[in-house]
């Protein structure tokens, strides 16, 4: 990897004091989940059943909600739809054994905001966890920029410190996805997910092979490096520094 | 083989988890205790109502049978009867009156039977000779047979009873009364219920033993079925059930016959899975033994931060192989049993290969692989996107995976010719897959001997049937001279197919 690479520990996440509802009746996953977003300076609540998690939410105060589709009481599915019912617009996290497209569709459609199938890596939880914390960039903008690299939606051109980049347009659409999320650690299942709509890892290295090219186009020699790999995890993109 | 890993575990009885697989705990069995060992059991079996049948029919049609006889014969004596009285009447009264006296002597007294009646009468109505007291009233003097009752002088005893008698007036004006009665009839009864009994009866019985006997038979040998299909529940997955053998074959060996066939396929597809197991357990435990040791030589702490880190992020490395493979294998499972097309809507195949090309192109690239894509267009077909999209993305990253470089891979879509029918094709410039390996390469872990250093699940390939066949599409791998070509055909079934309950609906 010609990428330089950092650890996951080693990287903090900027939405760190943002206040998670975690509602899972599984003792031992909800541990878990609890002391890793701890360790990266989340808040977190935790509620064991679907009766007592869907009161919490309801009185508003939380970010973010990571949500287990199956519960007892009141299950993961009608939790979101009550919640949404009483317009309360918090992003939801659906976590599900179930590994079944439809279970997929459906937890989005009740209006989950992103779905991971157990059992999943932590780090893949936090990036995604992170990502739904953001505010989306502007969605009307025509112009990102992140540092010295600027994009330019219209005209489909990129450059850094004016110095203009030449992306192939799969290349360009990797850079958008990472500019509109600056500093954010983006798993490759996320990327995969997000720019090509492929939802199934691939055995081999694809999404390295992507970022690769792009990184060569974008750091170019001398330069300060903008992508980083993280180690086990994905990449980021952050000014350099 | 590091120390504490299971270098036999499930090794000494291969079958064992099999058995835990197919056996439910005996009390959720049905009662599996044959509840015919009683001997009072065979009432209920079927050869014996069916003999009881037979015995009812048998003693009905016997009873019908001699009644007709009876009623018949009964006929026929009472005309023969009659015929003989009138004819004696007839021919007596013609004779003169000592001759009439002598033959109605004789008549009367060689009437061994007692069943004969003669008598002569003065026009007075008195008696001149015979064994009856006067004309019995109501019989009229005409020549003609009556039934009258009558009573013998001679043997008071019988009393008046039913008698066939015939009146006529001899030449010299007396009357002449001749008759016989009934007893001929009940000789005749006699003799043919003596028959019945004798015939029938013991006919019966014999038909009855018959049916106790086949009953017992049948029991028997549904008993060793039983026996046999209890083995078979218990695990012994090789039991078959007996075969009497008798040529022809009758309907409880046909019926085992179909079992055993039924058994023959289950223990094929159990063993199956169990070679499935295996491999699965084979394939796990590479990338876990080396986690393991990786691991084991990390704690033993004197390697540097730099390469602790390494080691450790190695050892995540095998770890997420392991983990792939398992996804892998549950969504084989899901795939192959979700019968549902819910995620269907009618898509143009060309967007996934588009989409495909453009995921895949830099690992060609890299790869120094030229890979091309060449796109005829075909009418939208009924599919999955995602699932299609896994399915010829796995096909690329196979032949991408398997071509040196300097090679080429062609992803290709369009008609078939002559039919018309959608093909994607994969072909690449790679070794190719041996003929006698085309079938096997689409089970489950199948890798020729000449791949199996590289990288991967060995699932790819299932993976793609699965989503094939759920989309009514046919895996076909066929020879590139060189290397392979992996053809997906719709074969007609699935194009544009109209979605049942609503796409995506719940």
């Amino acid at each position: 990897m010609d990428i330089d690479t950092f650890d996951d520990q080693g990287w903090s996440p900027v939405t760190s004091k943002a206040h998670i509802l975690l509602i899972e009746d599984d003792r031992e996953t909800a541990d878990e989940i609890i002391r890793d977003l701890a360790d990266r300076g989340y808040m977190i609540s935790h509620a064991d059943n679907g009766r007592v998690g869907l009161e919490r939410a309801c009185e508003g105060k939380y970010d973010l909600l990571i949500l287990d589709r199956m519960l007892p009481e009141v299950d993961g599915l009608s939790i979101i739809s009550q919640l949404r019912a009483e317009d309360v617009r918090v992003p939801v996290l659906f976590l599900s054994a179930l590994n079944d497209v439809d279970e997929r569709v459906r937890g989005l459609k009740a209006g989950g905001d992103d779905y991971l199938t157990k059992p999943f890596v932590l780090s893949e939880l936090s990036a995604r966890v992170e990502a739904l914390l953001r505010r989306p960039a502007e969605p009307r903008t025509t112009r990102l920029r992140v540092g010295p690299l600027e994009l330019d939606l219209i005209s489909r051109e990129a450059n850094r410190d004016g110095r203009p980049v030449e992306l192939l347009p799969r290349e360009f659409k990797l850079l958008e996805y990472l500019m509109r999320h600056p500093a954010q650690v983006i798993t490759r299942a996320m990327l995969l997910e997000d720019v090509w709509n492929y939802r199934f890892s691939p055995q081999t290295n694809l999404v390295d092979v992507h970022i690769g090219k792009l990184r060569r186009k974008v750091d170019a020699p001398g330069d300060f490096p903008m992508i980083y790999n993280i180690r086990n995890v994905g990449f980021v993109l952050r000014e350099p520094q | 083989m590091p120390p504490c890993a299971p270098a036999s575990a499930g090794r000494r009885h291969p079958a064992a988890w099999l058995t835990r697989l197919t056996t439910r705990p005996a009390s959720q069995r049905a009662p599996a205790t044959p509840s015919h060992d009683r001997w009072y059991e065979i009432a209920r079996t079927t050869s014996f109502r069916l003999a009881i049948v037979f015995a009812c029919f048998f003693a009905g049609s016997s009873l019908l049978l001699f009644a007709f006889i009876y009623w018949r014969a009964t006929v026929f004596e009472t005309n023969r009867i009659d015929a003989l009285i009138t004819e004696d009447a007839r021919t007596l009264a013609s004779e003169d009156q000592d001759a009439i006296l002598a033959l109605i002597n004789t008549h009367v007294t060689g009437d061994f039977h007692r069943v004969g009646y003669a008598a002569l009468f003065a026009p007075n109505g008195s008696r001149i000779a015979g064994n009856l007291e006067g004309v019995p009233p109501g019989l009229p003097i005409d020549g003609k047979v009556h039934v009258v009752r009558a009573a013998r002088i001679d043997l008071p005893a019988m009393g008046a009873i039913d008698v066939r008698l015939t009146a006529r007036r001899t030449a010299s004006g007396n009357v002449l009364v001749i008759g016989r009665n009934g007893q001929y009839m009940v000789i005749l009864r006699e003799v043919v219920v003596h028959a019945l009994t004798m015939g029938a009866i013991p006919a019966m019985g014999l038909a009855l033993a018959a049916g106790m006997f086949l009953a017992w038979r049948t029991q028997q040998r549904l008993k060793e079925v039983h026996r046999a299909a209890e083995r078979i529940m218990g695990g012994e997955v090789h039991e078959r059930l007996p075969i009497a053998g008798m040529s022809p074959r009758d309907e409880l060996d046909r019926l085992s016959l179909l079992f055993n066939g039924i058994l023959d396929e289950t223990e094929r597809l159990l063993g199956e899975i169990k070679a499935t197991g295996d491999e699965i357990a084979h394939d796990l435990r590479t990338p876990l033994t080396r986690v393991r040791a990786r691991l084991e030589r990390t704690l033993k702490g004197d390697m540097g931060p730099e390469e602790t880190r390494e080691t450790v992020g190695k050892a995540i490395g095998g770890l997420d192989q392991a983990l792939a493979i398992i996804t892998a294998l549950l969504r084989i499972r899901e795939l192959e049993n979700s019968k549902r097309q819910r995620g269907f809507t009618t898509l143009d195949p060309a967007e996934v290969i588009l989409l495909i090309e453009e995921l895949y192109q830099p690992i060609a690239e890299t790869k120094d692989i030229a890979f091309a894509i060449d796109i005829t267009p075909v009418p939208p077909m009924f599919a999955d996107r995602d699932l299609l999209m896994e399915a010829v993305g796995n096909l690329v990253d196979n032949a991408l995976k398997f071509t040196l470089p300097g090679g080429r891979v062609t992803l290709a879509l369009g008609p078939r010719e002559g039919d018309g029918a959608t093909v994607i094709r994969v072909a690449d410039s790679g070794p190719g897959i041996a003929a006698h390996e085309r079938d096997l390469v689409f089970s489950r872990f199948y890798r020729s001997d000449r791949t199996r250093h590289l990288e991967g699940t060995g699932l790819g390939l299932s993976l793609v049937a699965a989503i094939a066949r759920l989309h009514g599409m046919a895996p076909r791998v066929g020879d590139n001279n060189p290397g392979c070509v992996v053809e997906l055909v719709a074969e007609g079934t699935s194009i544009v197919r109209p979605p049942a309950g609503g796409i995506g609906g719940d």
